[in-house]
């Protein structure tokens, strides 16, 4: 790597680490995970959906360095009408909320039901197509929401792409049949062929985000900007190459595609293997949000500034 | 309208660090004896960029008030704004939540993040702003340099010494091609 002497990771800058990779985790895990629950509508994909987002609103919060003065900001900035309902960050603040209200309602419906008659209504609602339509539709949004906060702060070259947005989806996706995965074989009440159908949609799923992510450090590399291209080295074989190609591609990707593939082919369902596959493909997930953040770098102006 | 710019003479500019030291002491002397970790530098709101085998040798960089700042555009509350009766780009405290969505969105990597307030620090400070705004002077980084190097003002006005500088040299503005409008005239070497 060319010796560059301004060059500044955000990560070092602005601080953007695990605390934000585990957020924007949780985020695609709630929104995905919304999306899957139209078809999977099991109480325990709801509690743990409802958990993600709650979680992903705590570390979120967490990562601040003026939490304390969110309240005061929030009503100052919406009262005097200087809230920016064009910025990400404000745009995801509002989904994330909207979607914790979602979910809380189904959950409601799922602890709760028609137990209190004068509220059975939500629960009603909660029931219905249309709402678990709005559901999903919401949970597609905060996960490409968490793909355009990264690909829209302009100072980082390697976010700036739109196979940012498209790679959250398809590895919240992941994140999302994983969930399934492991929910189903716990209760242990799917009958085989629903699992092996998942198992199949997760391993379609694999291969496509092989590919994206693939293809992701290769444009990076070879068309981005030179702090573009950097990022893009420091992904596939700078500092962070072993956990991308081990966390990532290896314990992520590959490990869950081999035991998709021995599951199809064999229709047999070990139910430690496919674990450990939907367990490994999760923890994949989280360390792609790593990588890709903390591989962030800005121009460096020394080189590039005078273009 | 009133459109304050900064600009730098790299010709002129002899690398002393006057403006550095001088824009740590009116703007951050809170920090005299700390780190401005973000930038591994000291706490100042201009950073120095040497360069290898280009014209300048060394470039200063600071805040850039970009006329399409994606700072502002990235900020939730409106914490980052554009001071429409000058043109430059402030930040609001009492708005400020912490994101640092500004920070990973300057180009510039002009912001740094302040170590005991985390407000996202960058030019111009306070003390810089008063002597701007209330009493018409200049900012320090300006009056203190000995090679007058330095200029700021309004370039809507045709009679500012910026202007007349701006009109009688070759400059360029950095990474123009992200489109922000950098109010940052680096004067290049004849």
């Amino acid at each position: 790597m060319t010796p560059i002497n301004d060059l500044y990771t955000q990560l070092q800058v602005a601080g953007w680490g695990w605390l934000i990779a585990i957020f924007l985790w949780l985020a695609g895990i709630a929104g995905m995970g919304s999306v899957a629950y139209y078809w999977v509508r099991r109480t325990s994909l709801a509690i743990t959906l409802l958990v993600a987002i709650i979680l992903a609103l705590i570390f979120v919060v967490s990562d601040l360095t003026r939490p304390w003065n969110v309240p005061h900001a929030m009503l100052t900035a919406l009262f005097t009408g200087t809230y920016n309902w064009f910025s990400w960050m404000a745009i995801g603040i509002m989904l994330l909320v909207i979607q914790l209200i979602l979910l809380l309602i189904i959950v409601y419906k799922h602890l709760i039901g028609h137990r209190i008659k004068w509220l059975k209504w939500i629960s009603d609602i909660a029931s219905s197509n249309i709402y678990l339509l709005i559901t999903a539709f919401f949970g597609f949004l905060v996960t490409i929401y968490s793909g355009f906060l990264i690909s829209q702060a302009s100072g980082i070259p390697l976010w700036n792409t739109p196979l940012i947005p498209i790679l959250w989806i398809i590895s919240a996706s992941i994140c999302a049949v994983a969930l399934v995965e492991i929910i189903s074989v716990l209760s242990g009440d799917l009958h085989d062929e629903k699992l092996l159908n998942t198992t199949k949609i997760g391993f379609s799923i694999d291969v496509f985000e092989l590919f994206v992510v693939l293809s992701f450090i290769y444009v990076m590399l070879t068309v981005g900007t030179i702090g573009a291209a950097i990022g893009a080295e420091i992904i596939y074989r700078g500092e962070l190459a072993a956990l991308t190609w081990i966390g990532v591609i290896g314990l992520g990707i590959i490990y869950p595609l081999i035991i998709g593939l021995y599951t199809i082919t064999t229709k047999r369902h070990d139910k430690a293997l496919i674990i450990s596959a939907a367990l490994l493909a999760l923890i994949g997930a989280l360390i792609l949000r790593y990588v890709i953040l903390a591989a962030g770098v800005y121009e460096p102006l020394s080189i590039s500034g005078f273009s | 309208m009133t459109r304050y710019a900064h600009l730098w003479d790299a010709g002129k500019c002899i690398g002393c660090g006057a403006c550095i030291i001088e824009c740590i002491s009116a703007n951050h002397s809170d920090l005299m004896e700390g780190d401005n970790k973000s930038w591994e530098w000291v706490p100042s709101n201009i950073r120095r960029i040497e360069i290898e085998g280009l014209t300048p040798k060394i470039l200063l960089l600071q805040c850039q008030h970009c006329e399409n700042p994606p700072c502002v555009h990235a900020c939730p509350t409106g914490a980052s704004y554009i001071d429409k009766s000058n043109g430059l780009v402030k930040i609001d405290p009492s708005k400020c939540i912490g994101c640092r969505y500004c920070v990973t969105s300057c180009p510039y990597n002009a912001r740094w993040v302040h170590p005991v307030t985390g407000l996202p620090e960058k030019c111009m400070g306070e003390t810089c702003l008063f002597i701007v705004e209330k009493l018409g002077g200049k900012p320090v980084c300006v009056s203190v340099c000995p090679a007058e190097a330095r200029d700021f003002g309004d370039i809507d006005d045709p009679n500012s010494s910026i202007s007349k500088r701006l009109r009688s040299s070759r400059y360029i503005r950095l990474l123009e091609n992200k489109g922000t409008g950098p109010k940052f005239f680096v004067v290049m070497e004849p």
